[in-house]
Parts: structure tokens; sequence; C-alpha cells
């Protein structure tokens, strides 16, 4: 029987998973200063319903931007805290063979052997001679060796299996909940939804075109026919009594009438709406984003909106600070800042605000550095301490 | 439409910003890791990952979709411009 060390992945691996976020959470941001300067022009370089459409829009995109960037962020911290349990934990492992080898036990890579059972030493008879006792008292000093080497066993065994168990623990408790955060229905989608629908954009460009051609029409025949009174012979037609006649509508509708342009007019328009009818989905914002004018962001469009930003830009300002001070690197430094922290978080009875201001990840590596600390050098200060530890971490 | 206004190039500009902000997110797209040795969590870390990268895709879409559309609203109006003056020559024309 044997049993296997062997904690599969690579942290450097997933490390480059937490980089790659972090660059897209920066190529985010970017992008949403871009499209707040886009808007920001706007309010200087457009007038006019398109105008108040459109920067309703850059706003909703504003914010799916921002929704997005807080889940690279939140990624990001995940999937480093899940590389630094992952690296811990196979040091761990390393630390578990270590002690297997100290302990007399066959290590063969990431295997450790489980050792003979113990062989029973019969009792030494009363007439035994010195010789015999001697080999007697050998025969007893490798029984002992192989019950101390099974007790080593036992002991690694359990160990192990713990570290299993806690990198199963971790993942269980960390990244499922992460992953169902991150498959939430984002801002993003709902405006791709929006802007995908013909309902939103092409129709009502059409009816826009449309209606309005026909108020020009309608308009040009009222201006036609006052033209048309006018001009008649007849007196019944320039009272009103009746309508023009065909002939005299015509002549009073000739380009550079009145009526004349406003048909030209509504010609245009017209032929725009039939634009739309086969154009697809390239529409025009101008007049697509005037239904939005007139009603919901296209972000409310089909769509739960749910939540707000996470986090606060002071959690990320202390993270970074953190960070950039050397506080990961540095395992020391760790133990100090570490329990600076905790000790003033307890003080302070700010825990909860701890876990807010501080990333997940980063306090994870505190929590490393305090263990390790203790384990290696407090454990011989005396329950007195230790009692303060579990006061602290339970 | 009363007070329409719109600098054509001012809102060159902004579709520019628009289409910018869409390269800033794609460009990253070559580098996305994939086949990792990630261990026990990597099919949750794979699903998060792909969930930011097509959020992300989508607000990069999105901002092709509205440099489009500002653009095609620049060539609405100018066109109605043109059309305008078409009508204006058209009378012209007819004047002795």
């Amino acid at each position: 029987v044997s049993i296997d060390t062997h904690l599969e992945g690579t942290p450097a691996a997933v490390r480059t998973v937490a980089d790659w976020l972090e660059q897209l959470k920066t190529a985010l941001g970017e992008a949403a200063d871009d499209v707040v300067l886009a808007r920001n022009r706007c309010t200087s370089a457009w007038e006019g319903v398109s105008a108040d459409a459109y920067y309703k829009l850059a706003n909703d995109l504003t914010r799916a931007t921002d929704e997005i960037n807080g889940r690279a962020k939140d990624a990001a911290v995940i999937a480093r805290a899940y590389a630094n349990q992952l690296q811990w934990r196979q040091e761990d492992m390393a630390g578990h063979r270590d002690d297997a080898r100290a302990a007399g036990l066959v290590v063969n890579a990431t295997v450790i052997e489980e050792p003979g059972a113990a062989s029973a030493v019969p009792a030494l008879p009363a007439d035994a001679t010195p010789d015999e006792a001697a080999e007697r008292q050998r025969a007893m000093d490798v029984r002992d060796a192989q019950v101390r080497e099974m007790d080593a066993w036992n002991d690694v065994v359990a160990k192990v299996r713990g570290t299993f168990d806690q990198i199963d623990t971790w993942v269980r408790d960390n990244l499922v909940h992460a992953r169902e955060q991150a498959l939430l229905p984002s801002l993003a989608q709902g405006l791709l939804a929006a802007a995908k629908s013909p309902e939103t954009y092409v129709e009502v460009g059409e009816n826009v075109f449309e209606s309005r051609a026909s108020a020009l029409e309608a308009e040009a025949k009222d201006a036609a026919t006052v033209l048309a009174r006018t001009r008649s012979g007849n007196p019944a037609v320039r009272a009103g009594s009746i309508e023009p006649s065909a002939s005299g509508m015509e002549n009073a509708s000739k380009p550079g009438s009145r009526a004349g342009n406003l048909l030209d007019e509504a010609e245009g328009l017209s032929r725009w709406s039939k634009v739309l009818k086969g154009g697809g989905p390239i529409v025009a914002m101008g007049m697509g984003a005037f239904q939005i004018s007139q009603g919901e962001s296209p972000s409310r469009v089909g769509l739960e909106i749910a939540g707000g930003v996470v986090g606060g830009l002071a959690a990320g300002a202390a993270a970074s600070a953190l960070v950039a001070a050397g506080v990961i690197a540095a395992p020391a430094i760790v133990v100090a800042v570490g329990v600076a922290l905790v000790g003033a978080a307890v003080a302070w009875g700010v825990g909860k605000a701890y876990e807010s201001w501080v990333p997940q990840d980063v306090r994870e590596k505190i929590d490393e550095g305090i263990k390790d600390t203790w384990h290696t050098v407090a454990d011989p200060v005396g329950d007195a301490v230790s009692g303060a530890w579990h006061s602290v971490f339970g | 439409v009363s007070g329409f206004r719109i600098e054509v190039e001012a809102a060159k500009a902004m579709a520019t910003l628009h289409d910018e902000a869409a390269g800033l997110i794609t460009d990253l797209g070559p580098s996305e890791p994939s086949g990792l040795d990630g261990g026990v969590g990597w099919p949750y870390l794979l699903d998060i990952l792909s969930a930011s990268s097509v959020d992300a895709g989508t607000i990069a879409q999105l901002n092709t979709s509205v440099a489009s559309r500002v653009r095609t609203a620049v060539d609405l109006v100018t066109g109605y411009d043109a059309a305008a003056a078409d009508t204006f020559r058209e009378l012209e024309k007819g004047m002795p």
C-alpha cells in the first residue's frame, strides 16, 4: 500500500490567468475612459433627440463596462488566491514527504510507501543466555523502529488526506461561488440584445422616416391647394366650395413651388425609409436612437439589472499599496503586516471592513504567513498564546 | 427636427473613440490563456475566465456597433445636407 502526494496543477500557470484578467481589467478601464470621453464630446458637438439618445446609450455602455471591469477584477483576485492555495498545498505535500523520509519511510518521487508490519518478538526465556538477551533486545529495537514507522505512516497519511481535503474545501467554498457570480447576466448582454433587436432600431427607424414623409406630403398638398385656389378661374374653387382640379394641383406643385419643395423633401425621406427596410442591421443611430430616447434605456430592455458596483475604490488602493509595498513577496513582512492588520482589525472590531478592503488573495497570504510563523516559532510559547490565537482564528 | 445640430468632425472623433475602446479589449484576445494545468479548480476557473472574456468581447462588440451607428448618423446628416443643396440648386436652375 502507498499514498501519492501529487497535487495536480501549476501555480505559475494559474497566475498567468490572474495576470491576463488584470490586463483585461486595465483594458476595460481604459475603454470606459474612451466611452466617457466620447460621451462628454457629445454634449458640445451634438444636439437633438439623437444626441440625447446617444448620451443615454453611452451612459449605459459605461456602466456595463464598469460592471465587467469589476467582474474581471474579482476574477483576477480569485485566480491569484487559487494559485496561492495550490502552491501552499503543494508545499505542504512536499513537507509531508520530508517528514516521511525523516521517519524512515520509503518515498519514491511523490509516492510514500507503507512500511512493513511490526514483527512480534517472543518473550525471553527465564534461562536465556546473555547472547540470547542481546539478540532479543536487537529484535525489540527493530520492532520499536517498525512501530515508529507505522505511527509515522499513519500520521503522514492523515496529513496528506487533510491537505487534499483542504484544497477541495477551498475550491468548493470559493471557486464554485465565484463561478456563479461570473455567470450572472450582465448589463452588456442586455445592451447587445437591444442592439440586435429589430424592434428597437430598424422598424422604428422606418416609421420615423415614413411618418415625417407623410406629414410633408400632407403639408405639400395643403400648400398646393391654397395656390391652386388662388390661381383658379372658377369662383367656386376660389371660395373653397369645390376642390381644385388635378391639373391645377399639378401646376401648383411644380418644382420650385413651396408644395414642390415639400414633396421633394418627402420623397427624400421615403427613400431613406426604403434604405432602412432593405438595410438589415445597419441602422441610423439618429433615427434608431430616437425610439430609445422616447422610452427606457436599452439596458433595461428585457433585462433584470442585478446589483451595483462591487467593492470600493479604497479597497483597490489599499490592496495595491500592500502589493506595492512588497507584502506579498516577503513572508516576514507578510507576518508583520498581517499581525498588525489582524490585530488592528480585532482591536477595532472591523473584521468585515478588513474583508471588504483587502482582497481575498492578500488576506489569505497574510493568514498563511501568520500560520506558518505560528507553527515554526510560536508553538513553544504555550497554551496562553494558543488561546489568543484561537480567539482570533477559531 | 427642432434644435438639431451636429459637428461632423467631432462626431467622427467620437466614433473613433468607440473603435479604440473596442480595440483595447480585442487586442488582448490572442494572449488569453488556455490549455493550462490548473489542477482541481481549473474547470471552475476556466468558466470564470470564459465568462470574463465573453462579457468583455460583448463590450467590444457594442463599442464597434456604436461607432458604426454614429458614423451612419453622420452619413445621414451629410446626405440630407446634400439633398437640401440639390433642392436649392434645382430651384436656382428655374430662375431666369
